[in-house]
């Protein structure tokens, strides 16, 4: 196990009106060749209720690893996760937030439909009723009159959008995105960000995504949580002005580009020294 | 990741699907020709090489015979298949449940495999007679090895990321083996089905070989030594048709249970 710092001030300075999401002190790592090497150190942040919230690092920075936690799959070295203000272990959070990956993970032998249920059909709702409610969704992701193909006879934004729909179908209060649109061409890429604005638009739900994309960062989220390389502690915290809905045009103005500046100043982009 | 929405050019499948059944059935007619013809040329006696119009004979003018015969193997047979089908299957199903059995029993299964059927068999006979039973655990015991491990290693190779997904949707382990490992694991069940339904067929005919009342190696024994070379070869082409037609079913039990599969393979 690795050294867990002691958080110091982290505690007392906890708001009073406990926040959707509560991320206190919290420190993972994992074994190597029996060496320790820590992922996160000391992360400590939060996130309010419907809000949406990019967290953006260098690569290997323990991002995914952070949202493994905060989904339940992985037990942190210490530090606390509170979501309502209640303390939780992992195995207390799995089923609570609804997780998405670069990889679309649908399964080949499950027609469209099939695999959009599919989280409504872990939760325990029977199949027809779960197929149903994919059903009716479908216009809504693009997929119209694609219910009962296989993944795939399907493109990968397709593929993709798929995933987006389980994700939003499961009626998770908390979405979890691990660089969902990582995989796709840089087209493709700025439709699903459209597509995914819009989704969540519709149904006001807490989101955290995981990106390495400053520029979709900024234009999805309503605050970006910039981190350091690994071991990962937050180096910057960027509240994102911008009026919602978002629009493409905004990428260009003054607002945008000064957010990205300062983005790009805490991931050390501009220093000089850099190799 | 594959899509495939691109159909290859379609003339040059139509003709290498007809190709399929065309030269091998040309193969085999000019194979029989070229035996038939040697065997009239040559006068060779019957009890040593009968001419393949000679084996039609035989199993037109015997086919009662046979057909009582081919009954007694083929139940020998779906029965052990069955019981090797099970059982290998829900033994996969528990190595890949429990570490600690797969290390207990894994090398005991393989070793299984080494022991000779050979010597087995007749002890078989002594335990248990001469009736179906011997037969079908000596099929059982071939066909059963290849379903364990290739459906053990279907299960195995699930993809991991879509199990932690399935985990994080609160998916306890029985639902994520229902919902997950068992249909990515089918494909490799049914190859080992049908390596399995295959030699199930030399097991039922040995098993009838060291000792049996009937069946179509019991048969071949009986006719070899009375010099009924052609009913011999009767019961070899009954015995092949017999495999294709089982190795035939498990493929199309395959393809309707898989249709994911073959909608993307055949499919339009």
């Amino acid at each position: 196990m690795g050294e867990c710092v002691q958080p110091f001030e982290s505690r007392s300075s906890l708001p009073v009106v406990p926040r959707f999401l509560q991320i206190d002190g919290l420190t993972a790592g994992y074994e190597e060749n029996g060496q320790h090497l820590p992922v996160l150190v000391d992360l400590t942040f939060s996130v309010g209720e419907g809000e949406f919230v990019s967290v953006i690092g260098p690569s290997g920075s323990g991002k995914s690893t952070l949202l493994d936690i905060i989904a339940g799959l992985i037990e942190p070295d210490c530090g606390e996760l509170l979501i309502g203000g209640q303390r939780t272990g992992a195995s207390e959070r799995l089923g609570i937030s609804a997780y998405m990956k670069q990889r679309d993970l649908l399964l080949p032998w499950r027609t469209v439909v099939e695999n959009a249920a599919l989280a409504l059909e872990v939760g325990g709702m029977p199949r027809r009723t779960a197929r149903a409610e994919a059903m009716v969704r479908l216009d809504e992701f693009g997929l119209t009159g694609f219910g009962a193909h296989y993944p795939a006879q399907l493109s990968g934004g397709m593929r993709q959008r798929v995933a987006l729909l389980r994700t939003m179908l499961a009626g998770r209060s908390l979405i979890l995105l691990d660089e969902p649109f990582g995989a796709l061409d840089a087209i493709t890429r700025a439709t699903m960000q459209d597509w995914l604005l819009k989704r969540v638009g519709d149904h006001a739900r807490t989101v955290i995504l995981v990106t390495h994309d400053v520029e979709e960062a900024i234009f999805i989220a309503d605050r970006v949580i910039v981190l350091t390389g690994r071991p990962a502690r937050v180096a910057h915290t960027e509240v994102i002005d911008l009026p919602r809905p978002r629009t493409r045009a905004m990428v260009t103005e003054g607002r945008f580009v000064a957010h990205k500046t300062a983005v790009m100043t805490a991931l050390g982009l501009f220093s000089e020294s850099r190799p | 990741m594959t899509g495939n929405l691109d159909g290859g050019s379609t003339r040059a499948d139509d003709w290498s699907e007809r190709a399929q059944w065309l030269l091998p059935a040309l193969l085999i007619v000019a194979g029989l020709s070229v035996w038939e013809i040697w065997v009239r040329v040559d006068n060779t006696p019957d009890w040593l090489l009968p001419a393949p119009s000679d084996i039609a004979a035989s199993l037109i003018n015997d086919w009662q015979l046979l057909l009582r015969h081919t009954w007694v193997t083929l139940q020998e047979v779906l029965l052990g298949f069955a019981a090797a089908l099970i059982t290998g299957a829900l033994l996969a199903a528990a190595l890949d449940a429990s570490p600690v059995l797969k290390r207990a029993t894994y090398p005991l299964i393989v070793a299984s495999q080494a022991i000779p059927i050979v010597a087995l068999a007749p002890l078989l006979l002594v335990w248990f007679g001469y009736g179906l039973l011997p037969k079908v655990i000596v099929t059982g015991l071939v066909a059963f090895f290849p379903i364990v491990v290739t459906t053990y290693d279907g299960l195995r190779s699930t993809d991991r990321e879509t199990l932690e997904l399935l985990r994080s949707m609160g998916a306890g382990r029985w639902t994520r083996f229902r919902l997950v490992k068992v249909p990515s694991a089918l494909p490799s069940l049914f190859s080992g089905a049908r390596i399995g339904v295959s030699v199930a067929v030399i097991g039922a005919v040995f098993g009838e070989y060291v000792g049996a009342k009937a069946g179509l190696g019991y048969l071949m024994n009986i006719s070899s030594g009375r010099l009924l070379t052609d009913r011999v070869f009767a019961c070899i082409v009954l015995l092949a048709l017999l495999a294709i037609a089982l190795f035939g079913l498990v493929s199309w039990l395959e393809s309707r249970c898989l249709p994911w599969r073959t909608r993307l393979v055949g499919g339009r």
